[in-house]
């Protein structure tokens, strides 16, 4: 029995994360919960949305993270005159030496590992869309040819909830493809107080990477891997099932009527009268794969409903479409989410 | 770990496996205990329910409120029958709980899913199973079964302790009651049952101990010492009468079976009342006694005592020895029903009825019997009461708590002839001792032959010593005594 090593990797991860966490920590004040997501969000593989007032320190997190991950980092600032050949690249006509003309291709900003979209509902649906196939898929074609994003590529966008003229809001399809919606909140006091303290003098805080450039996408990789070997029982999976499905109101349409689920919740009052649509399958693997690395990052190799519920509410507060009342009584999905998991609790014997 | 490859991992599957299979026994035995507990709460209160209806309401009644009390209880039979059957727990289930009650985070449940999904032999599930196991296995010394299920008494014993209590109680005031009451859940009869308490129970007590068999070789109706030929006959005749029932055609045995369906309920409010108070269902005509006499009674006359085996001059000394007098409870309830009576302007009934409790005079009812299975000849009007007979004055069985209808009613006497009986055990007796009585010399010859070839125990058992003889006989039977004489 190779207990060693497993149990090693184990220490491995909670370490990695630990130190990435304290190196950023020294750059961004405070938002630990924050921090603590995109980390779950980037190991497992995800995208993640930051909705949060402007000033907050939305791009700082983001290019503190690439810093501290010693990965490529780019930025895009989204604006209504963005094009998608300006994310994606284009074919440019490039003279040879021996001069010769041929179209090459440029890559564009999202050829980086960790890619920033800066107030992504600026640009328009067009634009936004050409995240879609590089968030998915990792991967953009441009002129009927296909190239490979490198590997670990990972988007973080934020998303600015006020100066909402001219801005279009994501489609439903592109908000799926986020693994994590996080909300950024105002700082405390004490925070404020030490972020004018940090940020306003000669001496600035000095992040050390915590991999060698060579060798960080492959240890990222490695990690990421580790994730889904994390054993999970079939009464989790069960319980992550239910809860996804309890975020569909009873009269949606396309609801399947033959399921005959043994493992049920009744629907939520909220639910059957806020709720548009639910969260799709996408949801259920986003609660799995968070739920994984919370549980490595307790030293578990295995999932426990706490740690599901732990990823809920980031991972289906944006999917759930919520319809014309939720909007007029100003709903929250994360109430909503909340809710039901609150109501699952009984699953649990 | 050095050896054969997985080794320790099967070991330590095994370790968890076995005790959880010691955690499962116990949550289980507790879920059947429960479910127990439960059942028998429902059934005690749906038999003190029928006890209430028993005596409160009509047959019609008692028939439309039993027929859904005895769905119901079938319903809650099924009902915790299934229930039982669902929270039976496999390991799965008893990781989970182990899980949640000690905060193992699943990793037991975990563990379990995989084991029962077959891991073993088989591939690693992942890299990180070893480190499962190793967490397991540390986390066991964290959890003992006894801490995990403990051996208590689930809290549905609580209730059924209650409801059974309650059933006793309300079974118990029928029984305690005066005969004549009816209606025992009166408030005035429950006032007297609940006021006379104490001496109505431990006088119900002593009776009933008091008839205890002394040994079970002196039940009198075994059928221990019947000879294989007797055992034989009886065994034919029961076939005979299983075969005479199958000979019914198939249409009259549905018939039959609706009609005895249908008279359930009744026949069951009948068996509650004669169980509890010895009578007969509410308006009915009370049945003669020979023809429908209480199980327990025939058991208990048949049933011989140390006295029986003594000569008796007088079985009244049997009942109420001479200077001994009767208990204060019974005397002052006798006296005050005399008083009641006497203020209702019959006298008579002061004697004529029972003045004991109902419980209490069933069982007077079997000693009676008892008595009359070995007593002497009687002329009729010595066995009614408030003719005239005395206490020790009209022989054997004649005293004054002699039931007026111990040799069945009145009106089935057939208007002044005799009835009678031959005094066999005072004739078996004395011809034992020798003794030149000149009674005993005109039936003894024959009694002591007939039984000559007989254990005591079977000339005991002897079923002619029993019987009752009908007055149409008596020609015959003197012819016989004669004959006997004449030898």
């Amino acid at each position: 029995m190779s207990e060693a090593p497993a149990t090693q990797l184990i220490s491995d991860f909670q370490k990695t994360v630990h130190r990435i966490e304290s190196e950023l920590a020294k750059a961004v004040i405070g938002h630990e919960e924050l921090v603590r997501n995109i980390l779950i969000a980037f190991f497992a593989g995800g995208h993640v949305l930051i909705e949060g007032v402007p000033g907050t320190g939305k791009t700082l997190i983001v290019r503190s993270l690439a810093e501290v991950l010693n990965l490529s980092f780019n930025r895009i600032q989204f604006t209504v005159d963005l094009m998608p050949a300006d994310i994606t690249g284009t074919r440019m006509v490039m003279d040879r030496e021996e001069g010769r003309r041929e179209f090459v291709f440029v890559e564009g900003p999202v050829f980086a590992h960790i890619l920033l979209g800066d107030e992504i509902n600026r640009s328009t649906p067009k634009t936004q869309a050409a995240l879609l196939e590089a968030m998915a898929e990792q991967q953009v074609t441009v002129a009927g040819t296909t190239y490979r994003l490198p590997p670990p590529f990972f988007v973080l966008a934020t998303l600015n909830p006020i100066e909402m003229e001219g801005t279009y809001p994501l489609p439903e399809a592109q908000l799926d493809r986020f693994f994590f919606k996080v909300r950024l909140t105002y700082p405390t006091h004490q925070e404020i107080q030490r972020i004018i303290d940090t940020t306003t003098t000669t001496s600035l805080p000095e992040l050390h990477p915590v991999f060698d450039y060579a060798e960080a996408p492959e240890r990222i990789l490695i990690l990421r891997k580790l994730v889904r070997e994390v054993l999970v029982a079939p009464h989790i999976e069960e319980y992550i099932a239910a809860l996804v499905h309890a975020t569909i109101p009873t009269g949606a349409k396309y609801l399947n009527t033959t399921d005959s689920a043994r493992t049920t919740l009744p629907k939520d009052d909220f639910v059957n009268r806020y709720v548009g649509f639910g969260a799709s399958p996408r949801g259920g693997q986003t609660l799995m794969l968070g739920a994984k690395v919370v549980a490595l990052l307790d030293g578990r190799a295995n999932v426990s409903y706490e740690d599901v519920d732990r990823v809920a509410i980031p991972a289906l507060n944006h999917r759930l479409v919520l319809n014309f009342a939720a909007e007029a009584e100003n709903i929250d999905p994360a109430v909503i989410v909340e809710r039901i998991v609150h109501s699952a609790r009984k699953l649990r014997r | 770990m050095v050896g054969i490859p997985g080794t320790e991992e099967r070991l330590i599957l095994a370790d968890v496996e076995d005790r959880l299979r010691q955690v499962r026994g116990r949550f289980n035995f507790h879920t059947v205990q429960h479910h127990l507990y439960r059942l028998g709460t429902v059934l005690a209160l749906g038999t003190a329910l029928l006890i209430v209806c028993t005596f409160l309401l009509s047959p019609l009644l008692f028939t439309l409120v039993s027929w859904p009390v005895l769905v119901f209880l079938a319903f809650c039979f099924l009902f915790f029958l299934r229930s039982g059957v669902a929270d039976w727990a496999d390991l799965n289930e008893i990781a989970r709980r182990v899980d949640a009650k000690v905060g193992l985070k699943e990793r037991l449940a975990t563990l379990v899913a995989h084991l029962t999904s077959g891991v073993i032999g088989k591939p690693s599930p992942s890299s990180l199973w070893p480190h499962l196991l190793a967490e397991n296995s540390a986390l066991m010394n964290e959890w003992e079964v006894r801490k995990v299920a403990p051996s208590r008494i689930p809290w549905s014993a609580v209730p059924f302790l209650l409801a059974l209590l309650l059933a006793f109680f309300i079974a118990s005031i029928p029984m305690l009651s005066d005969r004549s009451a009816q209606d025992p859940f009166s408030l005035a009869n429950l006032q007297t049952v609940l006021g006379e308490f104490p001496d109505r129970a431990s006088e119900l007590l002593d009776k009933q101990l008091s008839l205890l068999p002394d040994s079970q070789g002196q039940w009198g109706g075994s059928t221990l010492y019947d000879t294989p030929a007797n055992l034989e006959g009886k065994t034919q005749e029961t076939t005979n009468e299983g075969d005479g029932q199958n000979q019914d055609t198939p249409g009259e045995n549905r018939n039959l079976d609706l009609r005895s369906l249908a008279s359930l309920p009744e026949a069951l409010q009948e068996k509650i009342r004669q169980a509890l108070q010895g009578l007969p269902n509410r308006g009915q005509p009370p049945k003669p006694q020979e023809a429908q006499p209480a199980d327990q009674d025939r058991r208990l006359a048949l049933q011989p005592s140390k006295d029986q085996k003594k000569p008796t001059a007088s079985l009244e000394g049997q009942n109420l020895p001479p200077g001994e007098k009767p208990s204060r409870a019974s005397r002052n309830r006798g006296d005050k029903r005399k008083e009641q009576a006497s203020e209702n302007g019959n006298p008579g009934a002061a004697t004529s009825a029972p003045t004991q409790g109902a419980g209490l005079q069933q069982l007077e009812h079997a000693q009676l019997d008892r008595k009359n299975a070995r007593g002497t000849f009687q002329p009729d009007s010595s066995q009614v009461p408030g003719s005239g007979g005395q206490a020790g004055e009209g022989g054997p069985g004649a005293g004054s708590g002699t039931d007026p209808r111990i040799y069945g009613e009145q009106k089935n006497l057939g208007g002044g002839s005799h009835t009678f009986q031959i005094a066999l055990e005072t004739t078996h007796e004395k011809s034992h001792e020798g003794e030149s009585d000149t009674d005993d010399k005109d039936t003894g010859g024959i009694i002591e032959k007939s039984t000559k070839n007989l254990s005591q125990q079977q000339s005991l058992d002897d079923t002619i010593r029993k019987s009752q003889i009908p007055a149409e006989y008596e020609e015959i039977v003197k012819r016989l005594f004669a004959r006997g004489e004449s030898r």
